[in-house]
């Protein structure tokens, strides 16, 4: 009977133990997914704010009218 | 008995915990290969715009020593016209092509590095919003597309870089028409680089209103105008230019 009741509570204990790891995992794994999701809507969000530096740049490169570069050629060129 | 079923148990929860670990493993690792790839990416860009720096400052160079000896060619030829205000406006005109094609090629590769600059931002925020689990191939196909505009854009930078204009003179009534013909030359020449970079311009402002999209569609309504004022204004510029 004793050597019953041993069995049966050290199988208890393995099992607890094991669900104990699991219920472990399960919440560190649901944490850092959760984390992370945060992470990348700050990083999506913070997108939304900094696509104004790339217009800046994109609207720094527009050439603007070269007509004005050749008014001294023109002006010479009168002359001709 | 109890022992073994209990350890069988056991391993029936650890042992996919296990795997679960090993597939967030190799999800790291590529994860890091992406990103050292991407920053593979960035040297060679970089490389490629030192590159065509170097190769633009060496071309001016060569120019330089061209227009001295054409400079010279031109005051002998000059010898021939009566008018002194005539050869002196010729001279003028011609070191004044030399220098407008010399500014303009500087205004030209700040616009490339700016456009460099602008891209690369775009293709950053583009991973990013990958890593995110967004669906991001249309933007990769539109930044392609950015970046094939820029590249034939520096090209046109490159080959404008390594013109030489000259001044041929045939006599002095035909002097206005010898030199307008060079002004003129020199003109088109420019436009069509502007043009160039006008392209690449609005090719970077699709592939960013891409991103917009895929962010957040709702953003993307006005600056498609935006995208429409630009090629406007750029098609109004080459009109103004002919």
């Amino acid at each position: 009977m004793n050597k019953k009741i041993l069995s049966v509570s050290f199988g208890l204990i393995v099992l607890i133990f094991v669900g104990v790891l699991m219920i472990m995992f399960f919440v560190s794994r649901y944490f850092e997914g959760a984390l992370s999701s945060k992470a990348d809507n700050e990083v999506i969000s913070n997108q939304n704010i900094d696509t104004t530096s790339i217009e800046n740049d994109i609207n720094d490169a527009t050439i603007e009218n070269l007509d004005g570069m050749f008014d001294e050629i023109d002006k010479d060129l009168q002359q001709l | 008995m109890k022992i073994i079923v209990a350890t069988i148990l056991g391993l029936l929860f650890i042992l996919p915990t296990y795997a679960a670990d090993v597939d967030r493993q190799s999800f790291k690792e590529e994860r890091q290969r992406i990103n050292q790839q991407r920053q593979e990416q960035m040297a060679e860009l970089r490389k490629k715009s030192e590159e065509f720096k170097a190769s633009l400052s060496q071309k001016r160079n060569e120019v330089k020593d061209i227009y001295k000896q054409n400079k010279e060619e031109l005051r002998a030829k000059l010898t021939e016209i009566k008018d002194t205000k005539k050869r002196e406006a010729v001279e003028r005109i011609n070191d004044n092509i030399a220098k407008v094609n010399s500014l303009a090629i500087i205004r030209f590769e700040k616009a490339l590095g700016l456009l460099d600059s602008a891209i690369q931002k775009v293709t950053d925020k583009t991973n990013k919003a990958g890593d995110s689990g967004k669906d991001v191939s249309s933007v990769l196909t539109a930044i392609e597309k950015a970046r094939i505009s820029i590249n034939s854009a520096r090209l046109a930078v490159s080959e404008q870089a390594g013109k030489v204009y000259t001044i041929t003179i045939t006599n002095e009534n035909g002097l206005g028409k010898d030199v307008s013909r060079v002004r003129q030359e020199l003109h088109t020449d420019l436009s069509l680089v502007k043009d160039k970079i006008h392209e690449a311009n609005k090719e970077i402002k699709l592939s960013l209103n891409s991103l917009r999209l895929v962010i957040d569609p709702k953003s993307i309504e006005p600056k498609t105008k935006d995208v429409d004022a630009i090629t406007n204004s750029s098609n109004d510029d080459s009109s103004e230019d002919e």
